[in-house]
């Protein structure tokens, strides 16, 4: 406990007094439950809706993590290619910024007609939104290797292989990482917003059902739930990231 | 001279699409010996190391060693630059022992040997440490370790105390001096610092503005080991004037 940062502090102070005050407000009557309810509330909708709760998150959050790693390794792979065949890069690059441009939310009731009310159509909301930051990215690092490195490895004798998996791979980690974490808050998002529209179980059936019901707490609940599992999700990506990069741990050390 | 040279660079020209680099430069250089060539900055020096490193080819003329020519070909020669290009996610140890690593030697044999040199390059008991947690001199000898484990015959140092201050680098042109003759390694480094030509080398070319051309061949003949008191004798006097009239 030694390491809790006290920078945290602040922080988790005004957090508290902000639920506090909320919770008072609305146990005086300022607030109405049917609007804006109590966090004890929230509180105990998920704790007496727990084992549904629990049944469409596993549900969500299988969709969403499928998806995410279906992304990774699509975005790992056509980042590789891309980089190896400069044509390739060339050709393929404009298409993926304009590919943006298409709001990918507005794709899903196409997914939704072509593969039904299964898990099918949110996996691919999910890996749509997912893999382009961390592609965009990954090409990204690639492009900014120091080029005196690369041909100082070139004089080794390296083949390309040598130089992907030794300088260019673990000098883009850092890129791919920034990538990764802002697809895992799109992944649950991807997932949930599939859902919205037609499922049979998940979160988002869970909160279009809420909503018909005018259960703002269970809506509340389910938001709870999304935001501390994404949070969860990307402390991951960060341990994961510190235990990949030990160099990268010195440099924070040095600069203290 | 009886003996065949280490390496000769014969007649090399080099334009750079419109640019005239390099005119006609021939050098040579005898196996163990130490040869700077000293020149402006932008005159095209490190142009001609690429060309010996076989990054470019040249418009005209050959890069001949052991009667053998390697013009435009790669991996003859080590190659150092004044940037220490460690790998920042690689510890030392793995760093040195990358130029073995990629000539097909395994990990653990390429550490193994490696490691057999950090107390002769100063650097004992950093094997773990990343190169961020080094000093600039260490990183310069990690490097230059580096350099010497690709075993090839000729050394390319491309000003590779540039970037140190002036008490690191005296200190670290001692200890080059010594590492040179304990490896027996012929060395060819490019320098803009007349001192350190003067202090280090057993030949000097001189190389002019662009378009770079060898202006004169001068002989060190000053006796080795040397040391701080030896750069103000007469002889050291006499050729520092020299240098200075010529570029």
């Amino acid at each position: 406990m030694s390491r809790f940062p006290r920078k945290a502090i602040p922080s988790l102070a005004a957090f508290a007094v902000f639920m506090v005050a909320w919770e008072c407000l609305g146990a005086f009557g300022s607030l109405q439950d049917s609007v804006l309810p109590r966090p004890s509330l929230v509180l105990t909708t998920l704790i007496r809706h727990r084992s549904l709760l629990w049944h469409h998150s596993v549900v969500t959050l299988s969709e969403a993590f499928i998806g995410f790693v279906i992304a990774c390794a699509v975005a790992f792979i056509l980042g590789m290619v891309m980089d190896n065949f400069s044509t390739l890069k060339n050709a393929l690059h404009p298409f993926l910024v304009v590919s943006q441009t298409v709001p990918i939310i507005t794709l899903a009731p196409l997914f939704v007609i072509w593969f039904g009310y299964g898990w099918m159509p949110k996996v691919i909301v999910v890996v749509m939104v997912c893999f382009f930051p961390v592609v965009i990215n990954f090409l990204h690092g690639m492009e900014h290797v120091d080029q005196d490195m690369i041909t100082l490895m070139r004089i080794m004798k390296a083949s390309k292989m040598d130089i992907f998996w030794l300088v260019k791979l673990p000098h883009s980690l850092p890129f791919i990482f920034s990538g990764l974490k802002i697809s895992a808050s799109y992944a649950i998002m991807g997932a949930v917003i599939g859902e919205w529209l037609g499922a049979k179980d998940g979160l988002g059936e869970y909160m279009r059902r809420s909503m018909k019901a005018f259960a703002v707490e269970q809506t509340f609940a389910s938001i709870v739930i999304i935001t501390v599992v994404s949070l969860v999700w990307i402390w991951l990506l960060f341990k994961i990231e510190m235990a990949l990069m030990p160099w990268r741990k010195t440099e924070n050390t040095q600069e203290e | 001279m009886t003996i065949s040279p280490e390496l000769e660079v014969q007649n090399v020209t080099v334009y750079m699409e419109s640019l005239f680099v390099l005119d006609r430069i021939s050098i040579y250089i005898q196996p163990e010996e130490l040869v700077t060539i000293l020149g402006p900055s932008g005159c095209g020096k490190s142009t001609l190391f690429s060309v010996i490193a076989g990054l470019i080819k040249p418009t005209s003329g050959e890069v001949i060693m052991h009667d053998q020519s390697i013009t435009g070909t790669l991996g003859h020669v080590s190659y150092m630059t004044q940037k220490d290009l460690l790998l920042p996610w690689r510890s030392i140890l793995d760093n040195v022992s990358l130029p073995l690593v990629l000539q097909g030697e395994s990990w653990k044999k390429s550490r193994e040997k490696a490691a057999s040199y950090f107390s002769l390059f100063g650097l004992e008991g950093f094997e773990t440490a990343y190169p961020l947690e080094l000093s600039g001199g260490m990183k310069q000898r990690a490097a230059l370790l580096r350099t010497c484990l690709f075993q090839k015959p000729v050394l390319l140092l491309d000003e590779p105390f540039g970037r140190l201050d002036a008490i690191t680098k005296r200190t670290m042109q001692n200890w080059m001096m010594g590492i040179a003759q304990k490896m027996k390694t012929t060395i060819l480094m490019i320098t803009h610092d007349v001192e350190e030509a003067i202090y280090l080398s057993d030949r000097i070319y001189i190389l002019s503005k662009l378009p770079g051309k060898v202006l004169a061949e001068l002989t060190v003949s000053l006796s080795k080991p040397r040391t701080a008191t030896i750069m103000t004798s007469s002889v050291a006097n006499q050729l520092r004037e020299k240098i200075l009239s010529l570029l």
